[in-house]
């Protein structure tokens, strides 16, 4: 993130308390403010929004917040990721898309969302097909939209059977389609890590990332 | 409807096999008969949740031990923090063993890994205090805090456990409620802030010290 002003803690501090307090629009200014000095979008979504939903799950876990406000934060979270989509889609565009989805029984979706802006933000038309995705949906845009490459997201890594169903169905139908692969499920100490490798072996048609600094490098590279 | 299944929870896998549905609803029940503090406190609504979670550790047991081990540090950790100490969850863990085995015996290899789980969990409580010192404890607190809610002496002795183990919430989210004078008598409140005083002091030093 060169050359592009850092989040820095206080600015992190007041939109993580505006966050929890539910106030939208104080949480949008500190984004727009943020724009404003020069940050990138990417830094806004990894350094702020990213940040700031990983401390609202580390409060939820340790009973500090409830859950009701935990959703209340990945509502607002979710508006002002489509806030920032406007200043996405009036640049530039190239002639690649990306489906992007999460997998069927996925329902954390605001990761998904962010993934789905990166590839605007690289030129690309992207079409996010949002939580919970059933492979025959996933299929039928497939179709419609002809995209060079589909990236699927999983939260959870209990969803892995529901994944692996609709990476076989791609693969039955679009035997040629590259599929990206991310999410937090496969940030775990172990058993994430290693449910990666194995599927990243077992589906040639699978690439899988690590993080949105590594989908950067790809799409920088296509 | 699934018989585990628990709107609250969110969306998670459970069983299908009828044996180790019953076997999951039996572990709840034996773990709410040891444990009388769980329908006290938490009711039928904690019932619910211990339902869904025993129906999610068994599918689990499918995944490999590493993933097994992880899933439920981590849930142990979160109930910790709502005033069930990891005990808690060891003991739970070894019903549901001893369900799902008797159960369904073919497949007691899988469900042995909650047993390694719980093993985890027994292991890091006792880095704080000894076996012996932990039994000790309880019973002292047992004999010394008249009429209450039983088998409680454990649970304030396994939160300053976990409070050593970095569990910030552990001890608080337990003695809000166990140890709340609207609710227990002055004998029961006094032997609470004592057996908690001497658990906290015995875990900040480490057994063998």
């Amino acid at each position: 993130m060169a050359g592009t002003p850092p989040v820095s803690e206080g600015c992190r501090r007041i939109y993580l308390d505006a966050l929890l307090a539910g106030e939208h629009q104080l949480c949008a200014g500190v984004v727009a403010e943020q724009l404003r000095l020069g940050s990138s979008l990417k830094t806004v979504y990894l350094d702020l929004m990213q940040w700031a939903m990983y401390e609202v799950g580390t409060l939820w876990e340790n009973n500090v917040v409830s859950v009701a406000t935990e959703h209340l934060a990945s509502a607002t979270t979710e508006t002002l990721l489509a806030l920032t989509d406007a200043k996405l889609f009036s640049q530039p565009h190239k002639d690649r898309r990306a489906v992007v989805a999460c997998v069927p029984e996925e329902l954390h979706q605001i990761g998904t969302h962010m993934v789905a802006s990166f590839f605007e933000l690289h030129g690309w038309h992207s079409f996010f097909l949002g939580a919970n995705t059933s492979a025959a949906a996933l299929i039928r845009s497939i179709e419609t939209r002809d995209p060079d490459v589909v990236a699927l997201s999983m939260c959870m890594l209990f969803n892995r059977p529901q994944l692996e169903g609709t990476i076989r169905e791609i693969g039955r139908q679009f035997p040629r389609l590259k599929i990206l692969l991310g999410g937090r499920a496969f940030h775990g100490e172990s058993g994430g890590r290693q449910a990666a490798e194995e599927l990243v072996r077992r589906y040639p048609q699978l690439q899988y990332f690590d993080s949105l600094n590594e989908l950067e490098v790809y799409l920088a590279g296509v | 409807m699934h018989a585990l299944y628990n709107p609250e929870a969110g969306s998670h896998p459970l069983p299908d096999d009828r044996r180790v549905i019953d076997a999951v609803l039996a572990a709840t029940r034996r773990c709410y008969e040891a444990h009388p503090y769980f329908r006290e406190r938490y009711g039928a609504r904690g019932e619910a949740f211990a339902n869904s979670d025993g129906g999610y550790l068994a599918v689990l047991t499918g995944d490999p031990q590493s993933h097994v081990d992880e899933q439920v540090v981590w849930l142990a950790g979160v109930l910790a923090a709502r005033g069930m100490p990891r005990w808690l969850m060891e003991a739970h863990l070894d019903l549901l063993c001893d369900e799902l085995c008797l159960a369904v015996p073919e497949e007691s290899a899988r469900f042995h890994k909650l047993l390694n789980a719980a093993r985890l969990l027994r292991s890091a409580r006792q880095s704080r205090i000894s076996q012996h010192d932990f039994e000790a404890l309880a019973a002292a607190f047992e004999s010394s805090s008249g009429a209450g809610i039983g088998n409680a002496g454990g649970l304030l002795v396994a939160a300053a456990c976990d409070e050593g183990c970095g569990l910030d919430q552990a001890v608080s989210s337990l003695i809000g409620w166990l140890g709340d004078p609207g609710r227990f008598s002055a004998q029961w409140c006094s032997a609470v802030a004592a057996t908690l005083a001497h658990a906290r002091s015995l875990a900040a030093q480490g057994p063998g010290s």
